[in-house]
């Protein structure tokens, strides 16, 4: 039912009503309530928040790396790439290349079919960090923390046109951009939904991709890091000026401080996990596929030496860095580990991956974007606005990064 | 009350000056170990400033009235910044000593303890002597109480 109450009118109606229907006791705030309200303060809530980005951290790469390092490493290392490699037919063939990739390698990061990167990234590396990353978010949010951080990072949204709850999505992308974007549609509102996706999908690096620039690059991933962030702050303040529409003010009902369920932690972390194994994880495994078929046919080649004069001549990246950044368009993780094989100097290795996260999404977060585009104002303007933002933060943020370089004199 | 002052002010400043020291290896990019502490690694600086914001809070809890339950909850606060760093190394340091490659799989349980052996960083070597604040915790909240009273 459309009412015909102006906001102030109806903010009375609610505080007469509650006024005759709310009684109110006075009692003492427990230790739990003023550690909750010590949440939401800037000068504690902030070392706290602190403490528990580290935690997230810290917990999601120790059991990612338990399961992928640990185990899924040996087990497609050892025992099913050489069988694959010794048993399956066709060697020589493109059903060959396709599927098993190359028949010399001798671990499955680098062989590159279907069967062996394609499944060793899809089940050996995303699953492990996104349960990790699933569980530990499960954990915050059944506790009551998540809305506590929502409102603590309130104001610093607020300058890009958000809310604080657009921290889920933000913190949900850090394991995978697809179900960051899919969270998009808790947010109120078509602007908020905009750029959130947008900036989601063009400067927050995924899990995977953040795991292998820490085994490859460890020394400069912070920077990195540090510099998409910023990026994502600064087209965010430029977005908000720039995309029409409102953002509405919410409140939010923050609940009080519990201890969170085994059983509800389960349900919550199989609901996510598979959501992402039927809509993510066949994106992986095509992705892999489809650069092989480019690869095959040689039309890499060919969309490697049209985009080459741009990227060397306005990011300052060597022409063998060309195709790893083609190819970032199916995987960025597998991306990065490319550019480890060219031999780069400190410069064009950040520039290359910087310009790997934030050239365009992975096909699986594209194909999410086509998806929810819909709730955001129609896929038409979540294409055309996603690819303007796309197009400017590639050569503004980095070209800028290009003339750092260049007034560093390292570039 | 007093005594507890005093105790919590040794612990803040203790944890000022080993946040601290985490914080300066952090920037320069080196590792130190004196007898069973040791700071440096790869998260020093993170470390170091949730160590310090740590001990500031401690420092700070003490000038104010700790019979308060907004001061003892600043304790609770820091004591859980501390339990949660500290809880994350544990789980790290357990999680990276388990496999055992693609020979045996799971490495044997005295490899797995010795990866728990010394030297330890500050926010390890801090937990025991937060361990008082836990006995401010009553793990209900106002609102469950509440709810609770009016219950049928």
């Amino acid at each position: 039912m459309e009412s015909e109450l102006d906001p102030t009118t109806r903010w009375d109606l609610v505080d007469e009503i509650t006024d005759q229907t709310v009684e109110y006791e006075t009692g003492e705030a427990s230790i739990a309530d003023e550690v909750g309200q010590l949440m939401i303060s800037p000068w504690t809530g902030f070392p706290f928040a602190v403490a528990v980005l580290y935690g997230i951290w810290g917990i999601f790469g120790a059991v990612a790396g338990f399961f992928t390092d640990g185990f899924f490493v040996p087990l497609f290392d050892e025992y099913w790439l050489p069988w694959l490699q010794t048993t399956f037919p066709f060697e020589g063939t493109w059903l060959y290349f396709i599927l098993v990739g190359d028949p010399a390698a001798t671990n499955s990061f680098e062989a590159f079919g279907m069967l062996t990167s394609g499944l060793f990234v899809a089940v050996g590396v995303v699953v492990p960090a996104l349960i990790a990353l699933y569980a530990v978010l499960s954990v915050l949010e059944d506790s009551g923390y998540i809305p506590r951080l929502a409102v603590l990072l309130d104001t610093f949204f607020h300058r890009i046109g958000l809310h604080g709850f657009a921290v889920v999505p933000v913190v949900l992308s850090f394991g995978c951009n697809v179900p960051g974007v899919e969270a998009t549609r808790s947010l109120e509102g078509e602007k908020q939904r905009f750029i959130t996706m947008t900036l989601l999908s063009v400067f927050i690096p995924c899990g995977a991709q953040i795991g292998v620039m820490l085994s490859l690059i460890p020394q400069y991933t912070g920077y990195i890091l540090l510099y998409l962030v910023a990026g994502f702050f600064v087209f965010g303040a430029v977005l908000n000026r720039l995309v029409g529409g409102s953002t509405p003010e919410f409140i939010v009902d923050v609940p009080p401080l519990r201890w969170p369920r085994p059983r509800q932690l389960g349900r919550k972390l199989a609901m996510r996990t598979r959501g992402f194994l039927t809509t993510g994880l066949p994106f992986v495994l095509l992705g892999v596929g489809v650069i092989n078929v480019l690869y095959v046919t040689e039309l890499m080649g060919a969309i490697a030496a049209a985009v080459q004069p741009i990227l060397t001549g306005w990011f300052g990246v060597p022409a063998e860095t060309v195709p790893a950044l083609v190819a970032g368009f199916m995987r960025k993780d597998l991306a990065v580990a490319q550019l480890s094989a060219v031999g780069l100097t400190p410069y064009e290795t950040v520039m290359s991956v910087i310009l790997i996260s934030i050239y365009f999404p992975c096909v699986a977060t594209f194909a999410m974007l086509l998806k929810e585009g819909h709730r955001s104002g129609g896929i038409g303007r979540v294409l055309v606005g996603s690819l303007v933002t796309l197009v400017a933060a590639l050569f503004v943020w980095g070209g800028l990064f290009r003339l750092g370089g260049i007034v560093a004199g390292v570039a | 009350m007093r005594v507890e002052r005093l105790y919590w002010v040794v612990v803040g400043i203790g944890l000022l000056l080993g946040g601290g020291a985490e914080l300066v290896v952090g920037v320069l990019g080196v590792d130190r170990t004196v007898g069973p502490a040791s700071v440096g690694g790869t998260d020093a600086l993170w470390r170091g400033l949730i160590v310090t914001a740590a001990g500031g809070l401690y420092v700070h809890a003490v000038f104010a009235d700790v019979s308060l339950v907004r001061e003892r909850a600043v304790l609770v606060l820091a004591g859980g910044m501390l339990w949660i760093t500290a809880g994350t190394l544990t789980v790290t340091a357990v999680l990276g000593a388990v496999p055992g490659g693609a020979e045996a799989w799971v490495a044997p349980p005295g490899a797995v303890l010795g990866a728990l052996a010394p030297p330890y960083v500050p926010a390890l070597l801090a937990v025991p002597f937060t361990l008082p604040a836990v006995r401010h915790l009553d793990g209900v909240s106002a609102a469950d109480r509440l709810r609770e009273a009016v219950a049928p």
